[in-house]
C-alpha cells in the first residue's frame, strides 16, 4: 500500500509547509480508521463525499487508484501521478522539491 | 465389522487434524495457501513490503501443484510468469516455457482459453513475433476461443510489433464492437464501456497503420477514437489510455504537425511524467526551435500554462470538519486517491 510507503516523504517535507490530504474512495471510514490506527499515519483524511457527488469518481473522474495530484499554493495541479511503484518515492521526492520551490 | 473400521478410521482422521491444529498454533510454519489472494494478503506486512519474492513463489507453485485446474490457477499462472519469472528473475523465455508446460493441465475450456491469452500476451511481451502469429492461427483454426476479436491479440502484437497482425486483429475488434453498438437489442447502459473498447480497438489499429506507412488513414484514426475520450489528464478513466497521446503525438510529429504534437504530448509527458512521452516532446521541441537549448525551460513554463485549477468540492475531513476546496489553496499539497486494504 502507498501511504505508509509516503511516510518518508511526508517526514521530510511537513516541515517546509507540504499538506498531505488524502480521500478513501470507498467510504468506509471504519475500515479507513482502522488502517489509519495500524500504519500510524498522519496525514489529513477526507470523505468521499455524498452518493452522486464523489470526490473521487464524479469531480476528479479518477477511476485508478492509487491516484495522486501536487497542487501548488495557488490551487493549481502542476504534476499527477498514477500507481505506485518502488522507486516512485524518488519522483515524488523531486517534484515535491520543485513545486516548493 | 467394516463399519467398526471405518468409525476407527474416523476417529484417526479426527485425532490427526486435531493434532495438526495444535501444531499450528504453537510452531510457525510455511503455509501452502488455500487460495493466492488471500495469500498475496498474508504476505504483505504492515510496512507494505511483501515478503522475500522466491518464497512467496515457492508457496504460490505448491498451491499451482495441488491446484492444475482451478478458478485461481491462471492467476496465479500469472503472478508466476509476470511478476516471478518476468519481474524478478528477468527471464521471460523462463515465463513462457513455464507457462507452456502448466497449460497443458488446464483441462476446464474456459481456463484454458484464459490461459492461452496468458500465453499470448507474455509472446508479445517478449517480443516473439513469429511464435506469437503461429500460435494465434493455431488457436484460430482449433476454434478453442474466439480470437478474431480479442484485445488480447492485437496488445499482443502490438507489444511484438507485429504490425500486420495488430492491424489485421484491431481491425476485426473495432468492426465487431461497431455491429455490437448496432445491435437493436443491445443495452444502453453498456455503451459507453464498448465506445471505449472500439476506441481502444482503433487507437491500435492506427499506430499498427502508422508503422506500416499509413499515415493519413493513422491520423483519421486518431481523431475518431479521440472523440470518446472523457477525461484529462486530471481524470483516469482506463480510456484514454496513455498510448493514445505517445502514439498519436508520435505520428503527428512524423508527419510535420510538430505544433499539435507538442500540445497532444504535453499534459501526458510533463504534468504526468511520462518519460515515454518527455522523449517525444523533447524531439518535437528540437524539431520546433532547431535546438534542445531550453527544454527544461519550456516543460516548467507549459507545466504552468497548462495546469487545471483544482475542482470545487466541499466534504467533512474525518474529525467532522468540514473543508472546502478552496480552504487547501495557499498550501502545496499533495493529494492522494486510494482505498484501504
Amino acid at each position: 500500500m502507498e501511504l505508509p510507503r509516503l511516510k518518508p516523504i511526508y517526514e521530510k517535507h511537513k516541515g517546509n509547509g507540504l499538506e498531505f490530504v488524502v480521500v478513501d474512495r470507498t467510504n468506509d471510514t471504519e475500515n479507513a480508521l482502522q488502517f489509519i490506527e495500524e500504519n500510524g499515519l498522519e496525514y489529513r483524511f477526507l470523505e468521499n463525499g455524498e452518493e452522486g457527488a464523489e470526490v473521487v469518481r464524479k469531480v476528479f473522474g479518477v477511476r485508478s487508484f492509487p491516484t495522486s495530484y501536487l497542487i501548488d499554493g495557488e490551487g493549481k495541479i502542476l504534476y499527477a501521478h498514477v500507481g505506485f511503484i518502488e522507486g516512485d518515492e524518488e519522483i515524488f521526492d523531486k517534484e515535491i522539491d520543485s513545486i516548493l520551490n | 465389522m467394516l463399519n467398526l473400521r471405518w468409525i476407527g478410521v474416523l476417529i484417526l482422521i479426527l485425532g490427526c487434524a486435531g493434532l495438526l491444529q495444535c501444531g499450528g498454533e504453537n510452531q510457525k510454519t510455511a503455509a501452502i495457501p488455500q487460495n493466492p489472494d488471500e495469500d498475496f494478503q498474508m504476505t504483505m506486512d504492515a510496512d507494505g513490503k511483501t515478503e522475500d519474492p522466491e518464497e512467496k513463489a515457492a508457496l504460490w507453485l505448491a498451491f499451482l501443484e495441488r491446484n492444475p485446474s482451478t478458478g485461481y490457477t491462471v492467476g496465479t499462472l500469472q503472478y508466476l510468469a509476470t511478476e516471478y519469472y518476468m519481474g524478478l528473475k528477468n527471464d521471460p523465455d523462463a515465463a513462457i516455457a513455464f507457462v507452456k508446460i502448466k497449460l497443458s493441465h488446464l483441462r476446464d475450456p474456459e481456463l484454458n482459453a484464459e490461459g492461452q491469452r496468458l500465453l499470448i500476451e507474455l509472446l508479445g511481451e517478449a517480443g516473439r513475433s513469429e511464435e506469437l502469429r503461429e500460435l494465434v492461427r493455431k488457436l484460430e483454426r482449433e476454434a478453442e476461443f474466439v480470437v478474431e476479436d480479442d484485445e488480447s491479440v492485437y496488445r499482443a502484437a502490438i507489444a511484438a510489433e507485429n504490425w500486420e497482425l495488430a492491424r489485421e486483429f484491431s481491425e476485426a475488434a473495432a468492426d465487431k464492437l461497431v455491429e455490437t453498438l448496432e445491435d437493436p437489442e443491445f443495452d444502453e447502459s453498456e455503451v459507453e464501456s464498448v465506445e471505449m473498447q472500439r476506441s481502444a480497438a482503433l487507437l491500435s489499429l492506427a499506430w499498427a497503420k502508422s508503422n506500416l506507412g499509413e499515415d493519413d488513414e493513422a491520423l483519421a484514426l486518431f481523431e475518431e477514437a479521440g472523440k470518446t475520450a472523457q477525461f484529462d489528464y486530471t481524470g483516469f478513466s482506463g480510456w484514454p489510455t496513455q498510448e493514445f497521446d505517445l502514439y498519436y503525438g508520435k505520428v503527428l510529429l512524423k508527419t510535420g504537425r510538430v505544433k499539435e504534437a507538442i500540445s497532444r504530448l504535453g499534459p501526458q509527458g510533463v504534468i504526468l511524467g511520462d518519460p515515454a512521452a518527455m522523449e517525444v516532446l523533447a524531439e518535437a521541441y528540437k524539431a520546433e526551435t532547431g535546438s534542445s537549448d531550453g527544454f527544461t525551460d519550456f516543460v516548467e513554463e507549459t507545466r504552468h500554462r497548462i495546469a487545471r485549477e483544482l475542482p470545487d468540492f466541499k466534504v467533512f475531513d474525518y474529525d467532522g470538519e468540514e473543508v472546502d476546496s478552496a480552504d487547501l489553496n495557499g498550501k502545496a499539497t499533495l493529494l492522494a486517491f486510494w482505498f484501504p486494504t
